[in-house]
């Protein structure tokens, strides 16, 4: 993230093509934190081999 | 017509009396249209009331029956529909301003089942702006008020469907749960509520939230009358690219095959029973007491990266809810409500890579779940939510944090999730329990509720109204 918190707001809606007021990005900057510290949390994650999710089957069931 | 107020029935019982015609569809409708007149305009249950059509789809039902065409389980019962399910003719707001006209032309997939069933449809619900908050405060169509305390919230975000069925209005509901949207208002309304498996039922024609995570559930006031409602909604739709072709068994049949005997109940060890309501850790202890009494066993169980799931959860659905209202929020963000517009926001700050993670973490954590949780048990009991119905007032985004905190995790598994009643604090408000089980073992789970609610009461409550 860059230093100055707006900014990085204020990229992030423009490359997403929202535009947003000066008080709208301000009001976005506290929500950063929050944001970092999920971000942390997935990458603190050992992922070892696994892909992005698919569909969800049901496990087989074992033999009787 | 055997009983003075047919409302306070279940689906079972009203079932019973209109297949051996001692029940009218119509007197039944009529019943709940005039209890929905009485109550939903202090407790904001519904956006659009399709008295008209009910009258005549019941009008239907009961000609129908009485020429001994009798289509099941759901012919001529009143129900009604979260408004974020399509309704052909009949207009589909999604609790929004953005969508206050929309009238789709045709049924979604779940709609259209249930009217194949003979079911009776009340009219279209309130909710939380595009499904997209826990707590059904909605600027546009008014805040849902729970019927045990209409001073609180009823939770949401199908808070018209916790509401109503709780109230009394219909004897069932179809919601929808993104991160407990079903489970949190059947929790904080006392009533049941099911997530079923990722894929169980169809989304087609219902307004998304996020792809990933949506899941459509029914909503009643007994695990048997969410299993009725389950086995006509469930099943393969070749037009949902999600929808499972794992067939469905006979719920209602499971539901008195699987009780509790020798069923391996998991206690978990973290996260569940961290910052909780003391009268609801209270009472969901009580009630694994009363599983164990019931013949399950009880043990205690380590869940893998749980603490990472509510993460994960976030870093899919905001900007999956991002991506599917980036135009609208970009040419008409005044028509959002205020928190409904700051969460849509709040979906500009994540980078791809956590969204990739997160996906990466949901094959992870389904994978050992599926090697060390469900080896382990059969089922998990847990509560649903950490307090109760808050107050409109407090009804904030602490609150909605608060409510996610224990549901939302099985949005991210995908596996089925039920919540039943199972106490009341001191002051009168319902608790929750949720049972979770393994992917497409909805038998398993509703069993279990079944047998809980055969040896308990708290679901038969009602609210003083």
């Amino acid at each position: 993230m860059e230093d100055d918190p707006r900014e990085t707001v204020r990229r992030l809606a423009a490359l997403a093509s929202v535009p947003l007021s000066e008080e709208r990005i301000a009001a976005l900057v506290p929500a950063l934190l929050f944001v970092q510290a999920g971000l942390a949390a997935l990458a603190s994650v050992d992922y070892r081999e696994a892909e992005p999710a698919g569909r969800f089957r049901p496990r087989p069931k074992a033999p009787p | 017509m055997t009983t003075a107020d047919p409302v306070p029935l279940s689906i079972a019982e009203a079932a019973n009396l209109i297949r051996r015609k001692k029940l009218s569809p119509v007197e039944l409708t009529e019943a709940c249209l005039q209890r929905i007149g009485r109550l939903d305009a202090r407790l904001r249950t519904f956006i659009t009331v399709t008295r008209e059509e009910a009258l005549a789809a019941a009008q239907q039902a009961a000609s129908a029956i009485a020429h001994s065409d009798y289509k099941g389980s759901l012919h001529g019962i009143p129900l009604a529909l979260k408004d974020l399910f399509d309704t052909a003719g009949v207009r589909t707001t999604a609790g929004s301003k953005i969508m206050a006209d929309r009238v789709p032309a045709e049924d979604a997939e779940v709609t259209a089942r249930l009217k194949a069933a003979g079911a009776v449809i009340l009219g279209k619900l309130n909710m939380h702006e595009f499904a997209y908050g826990a707590t059904g405060v909605n600027p546009h169509y008014g805040a849902t008020a729970n019927p045990w305390d209409p001073t609180r919230i009823s939770g949401g975000s199908s808070s018209g469907s916790g509401a109503a069925v709780g109230a009394g209005m219909a004897l069932g509901a179809l919601g929808t749960d993104t991160g407990g949207s079903v489970r949190i208002p059947s929790a904080l309304c006392g009533i049941t509520g099911l997530k079923p498996t990722y894929g169980r039922v169809s989304r087609r024609g219902v307004v998304p939230l996020s792809w990933a995570l949506d899941h459509v559930g029914p909503m009643a006031r007994s695990a048997a009358d969410a299993a009725l409602l389950l086995g006509v909604i469930a099943g393969h739709d070749p037009g949902d690219e999600t929808s499972s072709e794992e067939p469905v068994p006979d719920y209602a049949k499971l539901l008195e095959e699987r009780g509790l005997k020798g069923l391996r109940v998991g206690v978990p060890r973290e996260y569940f029973f961290d910052n909780l309501d003391a009268e609801v850790a209270a009472a969901v202890r009580g009630a694994i007491s009363t599983l164990e009494e019931l013949g399950s066993q009880v043990s205690e169980v380590s869940l893998p990266h749980i603490d990472e799931a509510p993460a994960a959860v976030n870093a899919i659905m905001l900007p999956e809810a991002l991506a599917y209202h980036r135009r609208w929020l970009a040419e008409r963000p005044q028509d959002y409500g205020d928190d409904v517009r700051g969460r849509l926001e709040m979906g500009l700050l994540y980078p791809a890579v956590s969204y990739i993670e997160a996906q990466r973490l949901r094959s992870l954590i389904v994978e050992e779940w599926r090697e060390s949780v469900f080896d382990q048990v059969d089922l998990l009991a847990v509560p649903t939510t950490p307090i109760t119905a808050p107050s409109l007032e407090e009804a904030d985004l602490q609150a909605t944090l608060a409510l996610v905190r224990f549901t939302n995790p099985f949005n991210l598994l995908g596996v089925p999730a039920v919540s039943v009643p199972c106490g009341l604090t001191s002051g009168g408000l319902p608790i929750g329990l949720q049972l979770v089980g393994r992917w497409f073992e909805e038998g398993t789970v509703l069993g279990a509720a079944h047998a809980y609610q055969q040896a308990t009461d708290w679901h038969k409550r009602a609210p003083p109204l």
